[in-house]
């Protein structure tokens, strides 16, 4: 008897203990750009305005902790048949006590469909029957693959294999006389968005400021802890670290070494690693007359001293890249790096000495074999390591090589315009991925190329767009680790730099978050314990 | 003691001896610089520019260390081994901040002097010459100062394939004169109808002997306040400038180049952004100092 | 002088109308348009119809007079492209008001405190008072803005918590900003100041007027702020101009919605409706100042005449 009170009192104790919740259930993050707009298919939708979008609006499927989980859809099924996907929804309500239907997610996709929206991000959704045709014009709305037979059922019909399709397909629920009646300036303030998510829109100072707070309307609204949400919008590194330690902050992402280790210290923050799809690279252009012989590219991404460069601009923080995806690229928890070993490390094995494979490349030019005639052009948009960046190449290379390294900064709209139009020599930029592994090889694929670098393989196509076909993991993962190695080893067509990793650094007092690096939960989960 | 006649003789008036002159002849040039070298506080001016030049010129050798070469000791706070510490890149401070030096002060005076003397004309035309043309010098102002700056250094940095100081200089200038030829006309407007203007005019003294002699002299004080506040200006306003391209890159850097890559590190390595920041300020207490003495030097007023 | 003022809005007009002109070409100059600036990966589909959706592939001169079209006939100066549904006009207006709410208390902050330290500085001349705005003064124009501003930040914000550290909306979130933003005009407008005071101080007449038996502060009241104020107010103008078209620095170390981020996003972004209206924005209100101070020589200082010399 005494020993069954006893395990009932630590019980008690434990369970009032552990998990308590604070009085003021609200939190403060931060973006670092003010959102373009929240209307999901505009044109300009940008990253800050996704991010709001997860809290505000219910899509029928989220990531969350990696998963993709059913949110606002209860159930689904698919026809391998016919390539068609049946949605049911839940019972949710939009923040004004309209219930939302199948008639709300269709109008969004007709809206991203119609060509006078010029929604931005279409080709993620040609997957859909006719939705190329309409968006260019040749058919009409009325064609499109998707339809709402009842208030709760959705049916998208698509026109060939597509393993991340409910991953990708942005299915956000838009009501026609809110928006037809909002007109051009739906989205763009308080007053002109309806929310149906988590949360609701309840303040907006541009700039400045966003205030979201919870919306009993939703279907899960009990099990939403949180009372407010406040993201404010701040790009200056200083600024969000004065913010987060007197506590006007709670949420940070930083890859500062010297940031990083004052919160490691401290224990009023957990810190997490989060490993970003992003790998940031060296560009060739594959036109110029230089750079169209592959040994020279070769011999300039082997001659980048990764580990130096990481170590001097970032303490090491970010590791240094050999291949095109980093850990957080895969299929289903696999990471392509799990399966294959990074190109790049490869051919740094069978060729110890850049330089001389450098003069083999200026021999097969028919130019002089002397590295030290050669000048190279390293163009690259204006940041706060601008200047840093250009003197670790001028060093590397300089020192492996034996080449002249010039500089050509400019900002960003100039730069990224001069080398989508082939007028540059070599840059550099990053490039992120998404959860659907084909995002980055699609990027090189020579009908649709994304990236230019003007460099072209019919095998490399061939690889990708069968494994983008396949709905065998292991064969997909397998034919893209081929590809890859196409791309980064045998034509040297871009140079791995380093993947990127961020520290997050989260009041501790703060739990329930998602850190995943493709997490679309919002701040669902999130709350504050006492 | 009482005087009688008989103690006196009477000399006479000397005409000639009256007209004698008692100091020697001086133009007021020379007159300014006399003045200049008997004023302490601008000596010392003087000489601490001069140091700062030598220093820009021969920092490297000084300590020894090249300011491109990177090493792995990183951001180092001063010490003896490195005097101002050293970068995130393990390149020496000192090193680094003297040879910016010489690319700032560079771009500063020369830029600060270009944008006086054609600003300074400019305006003294406008304010002397008056009516129409004073009008149409004045919009031509007004257009120049209202296009947007950002856009006119990205056009400036697509038409200059180099980046040299050259393209930098003209970046700054472009716009810079304006403030300085308003300055100056507002000061001229002042002048223009005084008593000795009318008078030397009636004389028939050209209008450019005037403008020499009488407007110049007597704006002298604004164009030189003016002139020390361009400096620091156009120091910080070359780093803005590499932000489109225009400004230096590496191996070249500059006190302003510097002092924004310390901002991103101000509150863990401080001393990255307190020495250059010091350059500069040492280098305006300097121009000021000096500008100040040029002042008094020049003051028309307060010859004597 | 009614006259003169008519003449010199016509005048405004015309500069208005140069200077849009020029902006728009240049702008559509340089390279870059609002989609290559905002999304990477775009397929050609979507350069096609956004191109039509805002009419950027129509020749340069045809979009021109679509604009000058829109403001004439509907008094808009169009939608921001990056930020579509905003209005350039309503934009404009809300947040100039926010940027001049902390750019004219510092402007005049800085204005008031540096004349009075000016003239003092000029009295005292070469003694230690001198010599102490002196020093003040330099300091105020070599320190740049971004350091005294995330300085201040972390010391009034965090060390001691006296301020709130980013954000909008009360009083006590101006203070900081104002703060870092008056060094400059301080400084300037003491030094300015100082070297007027100077040159007036020496004049005969006040002597004369001292010799008349006026006590010091009725002639520095009298004679020597008239005469030494001319240069500050010249820069005052466009100083007060510029606090409408805030300060791009300021407001993202503080988080301040004002319309300097505004503007320089908008070229950075080549939103071209917004870089236009910006642009004729500033340049109404700087023709203004320039007004106002070309009047205020006349009224101040009896020898200007408003047409500059007339003895021709």
């Amino acid at each position: 008897m005494k020993k069954v009170l006893a395990a009932v009192l630590c019980l008690a104790m434990l369970l009032i203990a552990g998990g308590a919740l604070a009085a003021t259930q609200e939190i403060t993050v931060f973006r670092a750009n003010e959102p373009t707009t929240l209307d999901r298919v505009a044109a300009t939708i940008d990253e800050a305005g996704k991010f709001i979008l997860w809290d505000a609006s219910e899509p029928l499927f989220r990531i969350i902790d990696g998963a993709t989980t059913p949110s606002g859809a209860e159930s689904y099924t698919y026809d391998e048949d016919t390539l068609t996907y049946t949605f049911t929804l839940r019972d949710n309500y939009w923040e004004d006590g309209v219930k939302v239907t199948a008639q709300d997610y269709l109008y969004s996709f007709q809206r991203m469909v119609d060509p006078s929206n010029a929604y931005g991000y279409i080709s993620d959704i040609y997957c859909i029957v006719n939705a190329e045709e309409i968006y260019a014009g040749t058919k009409d709305v009325a064609e499109l693959g998707v339809t709402a037979p009842d208030e709760k059922t959705l049916v998208v019909q698509l026109n060939a294999v597509t393993p991340a399709f409910l991953e990708v397909v942005p299915f956000y629920p838009q009501r026609q006389d809110f928006v037809e009646s909002k007109g051009d300036a739906y989205g763009n303030d308080v007053a002109n968005f309806l929310s149906c998510g988590p949360f609701k829109l309840t303040g907006w100072e541009h700039n400045s400021l966003l205030t979201l707070e919870k919306n009993d309307q939703y279907w899960d609204a009990e099990n939403v802890k949180l009372e407010k949400v406040n993201v404010l919008i701040s790009n200056d590194n200083n600024a969000r670290y004065s913010a987060m330690l007197n506590g006007t902050l709670d949420y940070w992402e930083t890859n500062d070494p010297d940031y990083i280790a004052h919160f490691e210290a401290d224990d009023a923050f957990t810190t997490v690693d989060q490993y970003l799809p992003t790998l940031t690279f060296v560009l060739f252009n594959g036109q110029d007359e230089l750079l169209q012989n592959t040994k020279i590219r070769q011999a300039l991404s082997l001659a980048i001293n990764r580990e130096f460069f990481v170590e001097a601009m970032y303490k090491s923080v970010y590791p240094a890249a050999y291949g095109l995806t980093s850990s957080a690229i895969g299929i289903n928890g696999v990471a392509l790096r799990d399966v294959t070993p990074e190109p790049v490390r490869v051919l740094a094995e069978e060729n110890p000495d850049p330089r001389a494979l450098f003069i083999e490349g200026l021999e097969e030019l028919g130019l002089d074999p002397d590295p030290s005639k050669i000048t190279v052009t390293f163009s690259i948009s204006s940041s706060a390591t601008t200047d840093d960046t250009i003197a670790l190449y001028q060093a590397m290379w300089g020192e492996t090589l034996g080449i002249n390294v010039v500089a050509d900064v400019s900002e960003w709209a100039s730069f990224w315009t001069d080398c989508k139009a082939g007028d540059f020599q070599i840059g550099t930029l990053a490039w992120s991925g998404e959860v659907d592994i084909s995002f980055l090889f699609n990027l090189f694929l020579t009908d649709s190329a994304q990236m230019p670098c003007f460099t072209y393989s019919d095998e490399f196509d061939a690889l990708v767009k069968k494994a983008n076909q396949s709905t065998d993991a292991d064969e997909r993962l397998a034919l893209y680790g081929e590809a890859e190695k196409i791309m980064m080893a045998d034509l040297a067509a871009i140079a791995p730099v380093c993947y990127r990793v961020n520290k997050a650094v989260l009041r501790s007092n703060i739990k329930g978050w998602d850190y995943n690096v493709f997490s679309t939960a919002g701040h669902r989960y999130v709350y504050v314990e006492d | 003691m009482e005087y009688q006649e008989e103690m006196f003789t009477i000399v006479g008036c000397d005409e000639a001896a009256s007209e004698a002159i008692a100091r020697p002849q001086t133009t007021y040039w020379r007159d300014a610089w006399r003045r200049l070298k008997q004023n302490k506080v601008a000596i010392f001016a003087m000489i601490m520019l001069i140091l700062i030049i030598l220093l820009s010129l021969f920092g490297s050798q000084i300590c020894g260390y090249d300011h491109t070469k990177m090493s792995m000791d990183m951001n180092q706070r001063p010490s003896l081994k490195h005097w101002f510490g050293t970068d995130k890149l393990g390149r020496d401070l000192f090193a680094r901040v003297f040879a910016g030096g010489r690319i700032s002060l560079m771009i500063g005076i020369l830029g600060a002097l270009i944008t006086t003397v054609f600003g300074s004309v400019y305006g003294s035309i406008s304010a002397f010459v008056g009516g129409k043309v004073d009008a149409i010098m004045m919009r031509i102002v007004e257009i120049v100062s209202s296009i947007p700056y950002l856009i006119v250094v990205i056009m400036l940095s697509l038409m200059m394939n180099d980046s040299g100081v050259g393209s930098i200089l003209l970046a700054l200038c472009i716009v810079g004169w304006c403030q300085t030829a308003r300055l100056v006309r507002g000061q001229v407007l002042q002048l223009v109808n005084s008593d000795y203007v009318i008078a030397a005019r009636t004389l028939g003294v050209s209008n450019w002997k005037i403008i020499r002699r009488h407007m110049i002299p007597n704006t002298m004080s604004v164009i030189i306040v003016n002139l020390t506040f361009r400096i620091p200006s156009y120091i910080f306003s070359e780093a803005f400038l590499s932000f489109v391209g225009l400004g230096i890159s590496s191996p070249n850097t500059s006190w302003g180049m510097l002092a924004s890559a310390g901002k991103e590190t101000m509150l863990f390595y401080p001393y990255q952004m307190f020495f250059p920041a010091l350059m500069i300020a040492l280098t305006m207490l300097s121009f000021t100092l000096f500008g100040d003495g040029l002042r008094d030097a020049l003051d028309p007023k307060l010859r004597r | 002088m009614v006259k003169y003022i008519l003449k010199r809005v016509f005048y405004m007009f015309l500069v208005l109308f140069i200077v849009t002109t020029i902006t728009f070409f240049l702008m559509h100059m340089i390279p870059g348009d609002p989609l290559t600036a905002l999304v990477q990966k775009l397929p050609e589909q979507t350069k096609i119809n956004y191109y039509a959706k805002y009419g950027l592939d129509k020749p340069v001169y045809e979009q021109y007079f679509v604009f000058l079209k829109g403001i004439f006939t509907e008094g808009t100066l169009g939608e921001s492209i990056r930020f579509p549904g905003r209005q350039v006009l309503d934009t404009i207006q809300k947040y100039a008001g926010y940027s001049s709410e902390i750019g004219l208390v510092a402007v005049l902050i800085g204005f008031i405190i540096g004349i009075v330290l000016g003239t003092v500085s000029a009295i005292k001349q070469n003694k230690l008072p001198d010599k102490l705005i002196s020093i003040i003064a330099i300091l105020g124009i070599s320190l740049p803005v971004f350091l005294l501003a995330s300085l201040f930040q972390y010391l009034f914000t965090v060390k001691w918590p006296l301020f709130p550290t980013l954000g909008w909306g009360t009083p006590a979130h101006k203070i900081l900003p104002i703060l870092c933003m008056s060094f400059s005009p301080l400084a300037t407008y003491t030094r300015y100041m100082r070297s007027s005071v100077l040159d007036v101080i020496n004049q005969d007449y006040i002597t004369m007027a001292e010799a008349k038996g006026m006590s010091f502060a009725q002639v520095v009241r009298r004679h020597v702020l008239r005469n030494s104020i001319l240069p500050s107010l010249t820069i005052l103008g466009p100083n007060i101009a510029d606090v409408f078209t805030g300060s791009f620095v300021i407001e993202s170390i503080f988080a301040i919605p004002g319309l300097g981020s505004y503007y320089i996003t908008a070229v950075n972004d080549r939103d071209f409706p917004m870089i236009i209206g910006c642009a004729m924005f500033y340049t109404g209100i700087y023709i203004l100042s320039l007004l106002v101070v070309d009047i205020l020589y006349v009224i101040i200082d009896p020898r200007i005449r408003l047409t500059g010399s007339n003895s021709k």
